[in-house]
């Protein structure tokens, strides 16, 4: 029985790969940037296409010495001597990691991978770790004298200063909304629990 | 002369395609979540990552204090071949620099073989991407040394809402049939989401990719959206000139457009507050 297949088969390779090329070729997007654009319409987007949209790459943990400095020169956007000054790190020593793969003694690595370690916890919560480095003071003394903790509680601060708390109002079901507008601000009900009142606890 | 090397204004105001549209037109009423404008140029050489002195020298000529966020950036691609032995995906990274405004709605990246513009503040496409994405192009392509343009696209994401669209069923009066799909059947009741996606061919190297539907917002009100993704495009390698790249850019935005007017009921896209612009506004 003859089939009427909608293609024929073809012995020649490249007739087969000029058939399957439109199949491999996907239409390409504009790049569009999750940055700045309502996390509702990313989500959105994200789900009718994730490759429509362009992903920030995370940093990768270096693997060796060498890469631990660099890692931390692009993270703060710094001179690589700057790191290596900050870090109590020889010039000669990293010259004789970099050129010729010498294998780093633990005594002359300083405090680079404890700082590397911090850094790498940093980068992954903060959106943009270099610009916020480069404008804050403390961060920078921190890092000048090798304190890891005073720079992850710099960037604490910083945290807790850029993301304030939400104070939750108390919703009031039975309340007339358009009253609420005329009640002072201090006189309504605030909670800073994260457990919503009960139908129970408003009857009381 | 070839058409694309004109640069007689009435002729890039035309949408591709031969679509009808309103091509001179603002809608007062709609909101735009994103635009974004790109050129990808032949890549000069093979390497990753954009040198920090050129990028500096973009930020510089472009106005340091106009963009004071001058960062690092990575950005992955990802590529799909498909062969008879099967299908083959890599991500490759990119490595170059983005400049933005304080509030960052407005920002500028550079790679090594790319310049893209994105905007969630969008005005009006002369001053929100046009003159930045020119301006950009100018400065990177003498830095850079690239010559050659590859693609160039426009996207604009756009999020229709409405206080009364408290069921999908709101957006089959306002959405023309062809893409209401579904929302105009008798499965119209039963519609919790849609998501449709059109590739439409414009010209010999220019098309579109339409992506739309309805979803349902966040939030506890019950309260459904349109949201409407259109990336217009032309792949063709040209010598980079500023004037032809500046006119084929407007083109796509015309045509963008007219696309955008061409999904929505002629009465809905009333009700967005059209206004028509004069050419020095455009």
């Amino acid at each position: 029985m003859t089939i009427d297949a909608p293609y024929r088969e073809t012995a020649i390779p490249i007739d087969q790969l000029d058939w399957l090329r439109p199949l491999g070729r996907r239409v390409p997007s504009t790049s569009l940037s999750a940055e700045s654009v309502p996390i509702e319409v990313v989500e959105i987007i994200r789900g009718w296409d994730p490759r429509s949209l362009v992903e920030s790459v995370p940093p990768v943990y270096p693997t060796s010495a060498v890469d631990a400095v660099d890692f931390i020169r692009d993270l703060l956007m710094i001179s690589r001597s700057a790191v290596l000054d900050a870090l109590r790190i020889s010039e000669k020593s990293f010259h004789n990691w970099a050129r010729y793969g010498h294998r780093p003694r633990p005594s002359s690595t300083g405090a680079l991978w404890p700082m590397t370690e911090a850094l790498y916890r940093l980068a992954n919560g903060h959106p943009n770790l270099g610009s916020w480095f480069q404008s804050d003071q403390a961060a920078q003394e921190a890092f000048h004298v090798a304190d890891v903790n005073a720079l992850a509680l710099a960037e604490l601060t910083w945290a807790v200063r850029t993301y304030a708390p939400v104070v939750r109002v108390a919703p009031d079901f039975d309340l007339n909304l358009d009253a609420v507008a005329d009640v002072p601000a201090r006189r309504r009900a605030q909670v800073t629990s994260s457990i919503a009142p009960t139908a129970t606890r408003r009857r009381r | 002369m070839n058409e694309l090397t004109s640069t007689d204004i009435d002729e890039f105001d035309t949408p591709l395609g031969g679509i009808d549209g309103l091509s001179r037109l603002r809608l007062e009423r709609t909101y735009m979540e994103a635009a974004v404008a790109e050129v990808r140029f032949l890549p000069t050489n093979e390497s990753e990552s954009l040198p920090e002195d050129i990028a500096i020298a973009v930020w510089k000529g472009l106005g340091q204090t106009r963009f004071p966020l001058f960062e690092r950036h990575s950005m992955s691609n990802f590529s799909l071949m498909v062969t008879p032995n099967g299908a083959d995906s890599s991500v490759r990274a990119q490595h170059g620099w983005i400049l933005a405004t304080a509030d960052r709605r407005s920002s500028i990246t550079l790679l090594p073989a790319m310049v893209v513009v994105q905007t969630s503040n969008y005005e009006r496409f002369s001053t929100s991407l046009g003159q930045p994405l020119m301006d950009a192009l100018r400065l990177f392509a003498e830095e850079t040394g690239a010559s050659m343009i590859q693609r160039i696209g426009l996207r604009y994401i756009n999020r229709l809402q409405d206080p009364l669209a408290s069921s999908p069923l709101f957006w089959n009066d306002h959405v023309r049939p062809a893409f209401a799909g579904p929302l105009l059947g008798t499965l119209a009741p039963l519609v919790e989401g849609l998501h449709q996606q059109v590739q439409l061919r414009l010209a010999p190297t220019a098309a579109a990719r339409v992506q739309s539907g309805v979803f349902r917002e966040q939030g506890g009100e019950e309260r459904y959206s349109f949201l409407v993704d259109l990336d217009v495009f032309r792949e063709e390698a040209l010598p980079f000139d500023g004037v032809l790249c500046a006119n084929l850019t407007r083109q796509l935005n015309r045509t963008a457009l007219a696309l955008f007017c061409q999904m929505l009921s002629d009465q809905y896209l009333a009700e967005l507050g059209p206004v028509e612009i004069s050419e020095v506004e455009a």
